[in-house]
């Protein structure tokens, strides 16, 4: 996992919960050093056990972590300077989610070592769309919830995400049922 | 030349190349990428290349004939208009004779393409300008990452440095206070040995003062008593005179006991005997008159002192060291006295000095008479000299020297530290000189000095004001 996710998580429970809830969070992940370099790559079992001490620490499931950052990281991706590349993403939520796979897929084209997730938009509609993640992590799947449920935010979009599929179950891949609804009156354009 | 590859219908062209123009030699533009077309401020279609565009590399003008010539360099186009620039190939099509310029929006900055409307769906997919866009993004952050993991190193390394500074600083406090502490429990040492001595002193110079005129008023009797009993004794040997003049002939017992008494004998010896006890009794005068000289019992009080009679009751104390005895040579005392004024000092102090400094000398020639041939202390008997003479106005100096075995070197510089002695054990404290160290330079606010040259012998030499008063104002 690369350092940006973990300085995410750090920044996330810093500015919620303060800085001595992350302290707590940091000893418990045993964690010595708590600078990260955002595109330096990091062993996907530190920011587990980041996620893991989060829950213990703030009283939340690990799922809810999850889903909390993904709502998070969008906001903080954006400010961390790549709110210019969200932007150059799509004009809205739909048009955005079916460029998440071509976003990400330029993630591992030039860091190859990241092996980012793969998406794909099926039966896109006027108001819902099918969001298929793929990826060989475990326990990420709430934060796609947040994640789309944070784009919506961003662009002012009411969301309501299902999960219909679950690896957990068996399946290949999650799967998430996507509605939403433009908040403004603005027509959408794909 | 033939050529049966399939090429790419108009629209698909377009999708590829979204960003292309075609020109023909006239350097009108005859067609334009879409989204090219989209974001310039002007019409491009029907007009001319050089009114929208120039040429930055290669570095030439307009020109059909010279873009053709250059169709094999790298082409960046600057907008006249706007901020779009391009960069691409230079294609040629000769068959209709117009060239292709095969380009992509060139950009250094992410954010240059916000004002221009640009998304990365105007990209083709193919192009590798969306991801060269998101590794400039990747690089500003890792800058970012790098400039504050640097701003944080350099805070680290401030907060290091000033941990090492308030560190160091306490380590030199702890050090200062360590030495302070050394130095008051050195203090504390020297007082209590300068106390312990001063009370051995002060019961001692009390017992020598109460011995002292315990012993003078016996002495006195005796002394002034001695004067009638030699008046007596002249009066009856002058009438003893008269009576064997006027009755020389004795009857015979008489005759017998002075023959028996030898009162000729008696009467020669009797008068020597009387000037004898009366030296006797002069010197024991002497011996307590000095021996309460140096006690001196007001040593409280600083008090203007003849200094030369504090050497010379000293020197009386210590006469019977000084004489030759069947184990050591005598040791001559030559005294070169200057005219000293009377100098403010603790008299019973001073005289505890003389004392160390003269019994040293008188150990250290003895302890060379006892190495050294009889011959070689013959030539060169034991000498102590002590001089005295004004300095300026205001300081006096006494020198106590001797022509003993000397010191070495090595141990000068450590005369003056308490407990250290070169004599036998039980012989010496090693605490006289610290003593009179502390006596001359704390109580008199003086100095001594060593000076010693081996096998020539030793020199004290004291200095001290003539007058404490400036000293104890200030």
């Amino acid at each position: 996992m690369y350092g940006l996710v973990n300085k995410a998580i750090q920044d996330m429970v810093r500015t919620n919960f303060g800085e001595e809830a992350w302290q707590n969070v940091k000893q418990k992940a045993a964690i010595e050093n708590e600078t990260f370099v955002s595109i330096e790559g990091y062993p996907d079992d530190l920011t587990h056990r980041l996620v893991r001490a989060a829950s213990e620490v703030l009283g939340l499931s690990s799922a809810a972590i999850m889903q909390a950052f993904g709502e998070y990281w969008v906001q903080y991706t954006a400010r961390e300077g790549f709110g210019e590349l969200i932007d150059m993403c799509g004009d809205n939520l739909p048009e955005f989610l079916e460029n998440l796979d071509n976003l990400h897929a330029r993630v591992g084209i030039v860091f190859p070592k990241i092996q980012p997730p793969s998406f794909e938009c099926t039966e896109v509609e006027e108001e819902n769309l099918n969001l298929h993640y793929y990826s060989h992590r475990q326990g990420l799947t709430p934060m796609v919830v947040g994640l789309v449920q944070g784009l919506g935010k961003r662009f002012d979009t009411e969301v309501d995400v299902t999960q219909t599929k679950s690896r957990e179950d068996g399946d290949d891949h999650d799967e998430f049922s996507v509605k939403y609804k433009k908040a403004s009156a603005t027509p959408r354009h794909c | 030349m033939k050529c049966d590859c399939i090429s790419l219908p108009p629209q698909l062209f377009n999708q590829a190349f979204p960003f292309h123009i075609v020109f023909n030699k006239n350097r009108e533009i005859v067609q334009v990428g879409n989204v090219l077309q989209r974001i310039s401020s002007k019409p491009l279609l029907g007009s001319r290349l050089e009114e929208h565009f120039r040429i930055s590399r290669p570095t030439i003008p307009v020109d059909f004939n010279l873009i053709y010539q250059r169709s094999h360099s790298i082409f960046l186009l600057e907008s006249l208009n706007s901020e779009i620039q391009l960069k691409g190939q230079m294609m040629p099509a000769d068959e209709q004779d117009v060239i292709f310029f095969l380009c992509s929006l060139w950009v250094t900055d992410v954010s240059s393409l916000t004002p221009l409307g640009v998304k990365l769906k105007d990209f083709a997919i193919h192009d590798p300008i969306a991801d060269f866009l998101f590794l400039l993004q990747v690089r500003n952050t890792a800058l970012a990452d790098a400039q504050k993991l640097a701003a944080e190193l350099t805070q680290k390394q401030t907060e290091l440095k000033a941990a090492l500074d308030l560190k160091e600083e306490m380590a030199n406090a702890a050090k200062a206070q360590a030495h302070q502490l050394e130095k008051a429990l050195e203090e504390l040492r020297a007082t209590q040995i300068q106390l312990v001595q001063s009370e051995k002193m002060s019961s001692l110079g009390q017992l020598v003062a109460g011995v002292a005129h315990e012993i003078n008023n016996p002495v006195n009797f005796i002394h002034g008593n001695l004067v009638h009993a030699e008046e007596y004794t002249e009066d009856l040997l002058n009438l003893l005179d008269l009576y064997q003049y006027h009755y020389p002939q004795v009857v015979e017992e008489i005759q017998k006991e002075i023959e028996a008494i030898d009162l000729d004998f008696v009467k020669d010896d009797l008068t020597k005997l009387l000037r004898s006890m009366r030296v006797g009794t002069d010197r024991i005068r002497e011996i307590v008159k000095s021996l309460r000289n140096f006690s001196r019992l007001d040593e409280a009080e600083v008090k203007g002192v003849n200094i030369h009679e504090g050497i010379d009751s000293t020197l009386m104390i210590l006469e019977n060291r000084l004489k030759a005895k069947p184990e050591h040579p005598g040791i001559k005392v030559i005294k070169e006295y200057g005219p000293l004024p009377l100098v403010e000092c603790y008299p019973g102090q001073l005289n505890q000095v003389f004392m160390n400094l003269i019994s040293n000398a008188i150990d250290a020639l003895d302890e060379y008479a006892l190495r050294c041939p009889p011959e070689v202390i013959k030539s060169n008997p034991g000498q102590i000299w002590i001089r005295t003479q004004v300095l300026n106005r205001e300081w006096v100096a006494i020198s106590i020297s001797d022509n003993g075995p000397g010191i070495p070197a090595e141990i000068q510089s450590r005369l003056f530290d308490p407990f250290f002695t070169t004599k036998p054990l039980g012989k010496g404290t090693g605490l006289g000189l610290s003593i009179s160290h502390q006596i001359i330079v704390e109580r008199h606010n003086g100095r001594i000095r060593c000076s010693s040259t081996p096998k020539q012998g030793t020199e004290f030499v004291i200095e001290i004001p003539v007058r404490q008063v400036h000293f104890q104002a200030a």
